[in-house]
């Protein structure tokens, strides 16, 4: 029989686990070219929510746990494929369409869209994950040092217990229909921002009446789907990778980063006084769930 | 069974654990176990057992002794005399309900009631025994004034020399654990319910002995061995959080909190989450 | 964000003259004898560049793209600045079938361009073809962008006629502009004599006498006071109703 015994009912694990969730950020800032336009993001995010299961196979099951974006500033930049001024045919040729024409005038140019999609809020649907107990022996520990004097240099060795996920699901950002909104009147604006001041009012009149709806610019530069709003999805979500970094860094978070359950080894038992603290050597530490509770178990060395 | 049936964080250490326990605190703490005169713990030739304290205790300048008066010869004030002596405790183990480590001598019963651990330990201990020639060559001063318990002239203690005769006891004790909150803190104490001195004679004497060493355990548990109840919990992460409480479980539904019980003991604790 | 580079020549001429190509303008001419032609590029009575055509029956070229401005070395720089803008001398021969035409019109720049061609041999001087002054089976053509009322007269012949172009449709509408309208030019004029078109309509006058062709605005949308429109109003314009 092991010499120690900790448990926390599914409750009180729940309660960890918040301690655990909150003590996630994240902030980064990155970008990429796809091709027919590029885009870049600043991102700064943290979790909220969430519910906890505890199974008899020994895994932790976290469901709906919110990610919150407090900071998500995307920007798409695109050649715009411009104003055409079309030609026209001068001398038709009956087999082959036009001897002689008068080509296409095109006008283009880079246009970035900004878009402030923060305060948005997706959801990781699940996490799967068993508890993980390690020993971390500080690399900032030099190797003559005693417990006590590693102690004392705030460098002690510890246990440490991890939600170690075995996967991530991460739901695609959702994003509503008044961002597809806005980012179309963004994509006019930019547009029209894109002629020049000295400009006289006609020609501004017809190069504008000359593009076709900024849906259909958009889909026609980013080959895409349905809506704006799934291109953002898809670019947030794949092609920025921002599900794959979101899965990353949570599991990272989980399983190595923040701890549910941490302690000094040897763990310091009678530290009153002026004398030396009691220090007492943990072994063989073991953490595992059931249904109903987290039990850890470990040995005294 | 869950541990958290009716609870919300549990505790156990067993008295496997416990034992292990006790002696890593008394190689780090080796002056909670062994006391002597000054001449007696500057002398090593004169310690009636050799304590093995961890290699820090010297290094952070920590004592291997409590260094205690020396014991007055009765009737010498002029001048007084003084003994050295030591007292240690040499071995110390802890059993819980049931038993199952060592048995108890019958004066305690045999084995232990429930909710109910044991403590043997042996104490070894010996006063320096001195010559009568030096006793001889201690010059006789003036008798001082009864009438005056301190004074300037009262003559400084004289300590003589003489070699240690050691003996040992084994000792065995009978407890049960309660929580007190002593300076502000809620702790687990072990309240001594009996004791018996092995083979000591005569009866009186061995009342006697027993009485002191009653008392010297039940404050010692009380002053030094008096565990803060969150340390039983490992540095549990729920006791530091702010919207959490955590209290021990009442009566009902865990009747006894701490319990000992299953050769272990345990503790039991209640969440409360503020919103 | 940078602005768009526009070439300011586009919308700053609101006239045409077959005899001063602009952007807005082009001729094509067929030249159906082989041989060497040599031609000059010339800006008023100013020569810009000599060019050579090789009209050969051997020619897969159906339609010669001969671009004045680059062979006036007008056009702007662009890229490496090492790059000069001045045509290569490869850059200046061009071939085409003589069943094929030769276009000639101006990419970019102010323009004001004439082309006048000979035959390169020299014992012959006499001009085949001088873009100021069109004659039978040559054509021009026009495109006008300015929404309001033109004259249009033929300077070499009695011609006169009216045309109007109309006011753009909202922006975002993806506009195209209707087919070229074909106007006949005799020396009795034009036909048709009213030529009413949608901005940046394609005008092709058609040569059966001499020619040269001048469009010259009388009343555009910036004289109409209110036609011209402010930022404001074409931000109203844009603004339409979306489904959520």
């Amino acid at each position: 029989m092991s010499h120690l015994t900790i448990a926390a009912s599914e409750k009180s694990f729940e309660q960890l686990f918040k301690l655990v969730r909150d003590g996630f950020t994240f902030a980064k800032s990155d970008g990429g070219s796809f091709g027919p336009f590029s885009a870049s993001y600043t991102i700064a995010l943290h979790l909220e929510k969430g519910t906890i299961q505890l199974n008899n196979d020994g895994t932790v099951q976290i469901k709906a746990l919110d990610v919150v974006w407090d900071t998500l500033l995307l920007k798409v930049c695109f050649d715009f494929p411009g104003f055409t001024i079309p030609g026209f045919c001068i001398i038709p040729d009956p087999w082959n369409g036009c001897l002689v024409g008068i080509p296409d005038i095109h006008i283009g140019g880079p246009i970035c869209i900004p878009l402030n999609l923060s305060e948005l809020v997706s959801e990781i649907s699940e996490i799967r994950a068993r508890l993980d107990a390690r020993y971390f022996v500080d690399p900032g520990r030099l190797p003559a040092w005693s417990d006590l004097e590693a102690e004392f240099a705030g460098k002690p060795n510890k246990w440490r217990i991890f939600i170690d996920p075995d996967f991530v699901s991460v739901d695609p950002i959702d994003i509503p229909a008044t961002v597809g909104n806005l980012f179309e009147n963004l994509v006019e604006q930019a547009i029209e921002d894109l002629l020049p001041g000295w400009l006289p009012g006609f020609a501004k009149d017809i190069l504008m009446a000359f593009l076709a709806p900024v849906v259909e610019i958009v889909k026609g530069v980013m080959d895409i789907f349905d809506s704006v709003e799934d291109f953002i999805q898809d670019l947030l979500g794949n092609q920025l990778d921002l599900l794959g970094i979101i899965e990353t860094i949570v599991a990272d978070h989980f399983a190595n980063k923040y701890p549910i359950y941490q302690f000094e080894d040897p763990y310091p038992i009678l530290t009153d006084g002026p004398l030396i603290p009691v220090k007492i050597p943990l072994r063989n530490l073991k953490a595992d769930v059931t249904s109903q509770e987290m039990i850890v178990t470990g040995d005294i060395g | 069974m869950a541990f958290t049936d009716n609870c919300d964080v549990f505790a156990s250490i067993h008295e496997d654990g416990m034992n292990r326990i006790a002696r890593h605190i008394m190689r780090q703490r080796p002056s909670w176990f062994n006391f002597a005169t000054p001449d007696v713990a500057a002398n090593r030739e004169l310690w009636c057992s050799n304590p093995r304290p961890t290699g820090d205790v010297t290094r952070f300048g920590n004592p291997i002794f409590t260094i205690m008066p020396y014991l007055p010869v009765i009737g010498a004030d002029s001048p007084p005399v003084g003994l050295g002596f030591c007292a240690q405790i040499t071995r110390a183990q802890i059993d819980f309900h049931p038993s199952s480590v060592f048995g108890l001598p019958d004066e305690l019963g045999s084995k232990l009631d429930e909710q109910r651990l044991a403590i043997e330990f042996q104490v070894c201990g010996g006063i320096r025994c001195p010559e009568r020639d030096y006793l001889d060559k201690i010059p006789v001063a003036p008798p001082p004034d009864p009438r005056k318990n301190e004074g300037r002239d009262r003559p400084p203690q004289v300590q003589v020399p003489g070699r240690m005769n050691c003996f040992c006891l084994d000792v065995f004790a009978v407890a049960h654990v309660e929580r007190e909150f002593i300076n502000g803190v809620e702790r687990v104490v072990g309240k001594l319910d009996g004791i018996e001195i092995v083979d000591v004679a005569p009866e009186g004497l061995e009342a006697n002995m027993e009485c002191y060493i009653r008392t010297a355990v039940s404050l010692y548990l009380r002053q030094k061995l008096a565990i803060p109840l969150k340390t039983l919990f490992v540095d549990f992460p729920l006791f530091g959080m702010g919207t959490v409480s955590l209290a021990p479980t009442p009566n009902p539904p865990v009747p006894h909190n701490p319990a000992v019980e299953e050769d272990q003991l345990k503790a039991f604790v209640t969440m409360t989450v503020t919103p | 964000m940078s602005k768009l580079d526009i070439d300011p020549a586009l919308f700053a001429q609101s006239g045409l003259d077959s005899g001063a190509l602009t952007m807005l303008g082009a001729i094509v001419h067929r030249f159906e004898k082989p041989g060497e032609y040599r031609g000059t590029v010339r800006r008023g009575d100013d020569i810009e560049n000599v060019f050579y055509l090789s009209v050969d029956p051997e020619s897969p070229v159906a339609a010669a793209d001969i671009d004045l401005a680059r062979l006036a070395g007008s056009l702007p720089r662009q890229g490496d600045a090492a790059d000069c803008c001045c045509p290569k001398p490869a850059e200046t021969r061009f071939s085409v079938n003589p069943r094929g035409y030769a276009l000639f019109r101006v990419s970019g720049g102010k323009g004001g361009y004439s082309v006048n061609m000979r035959r390169a041999d020299p014992s012959e001087d006499t001009p085949v073809f001088n873009s100021t002054l069109l004659d039978d089976g040559q054509i021009f053509s026009a495109r006008i962008l300015r929404p309001g009322t033109y004259s249009v007269a033929n300077t070499r012949g009695r011609g006169r006629a009216a045309l109007t172009v109309g006011r753009p449709p909202k922006p975002f509408s993806g506009y195209r502009p209707p087919e070229p309208l074909r106007v006949v030019v005799t020396e009795g004029g034009f036909d048709p004599e009213r030529m009413d078109l949608q901005p940046a309509q394609g005008l092709i006058f058609e040569c059966r006498a001499p020619a040269r062709i001048v469009i010259k605005p009388e009343r555009t949308g910036e004289d109409r006071g209110g036609e011209e429109r402010t930022g404001d109003e074409r931000a109203e314009r844009r603004r339409r109703p979306r489904a959520e």
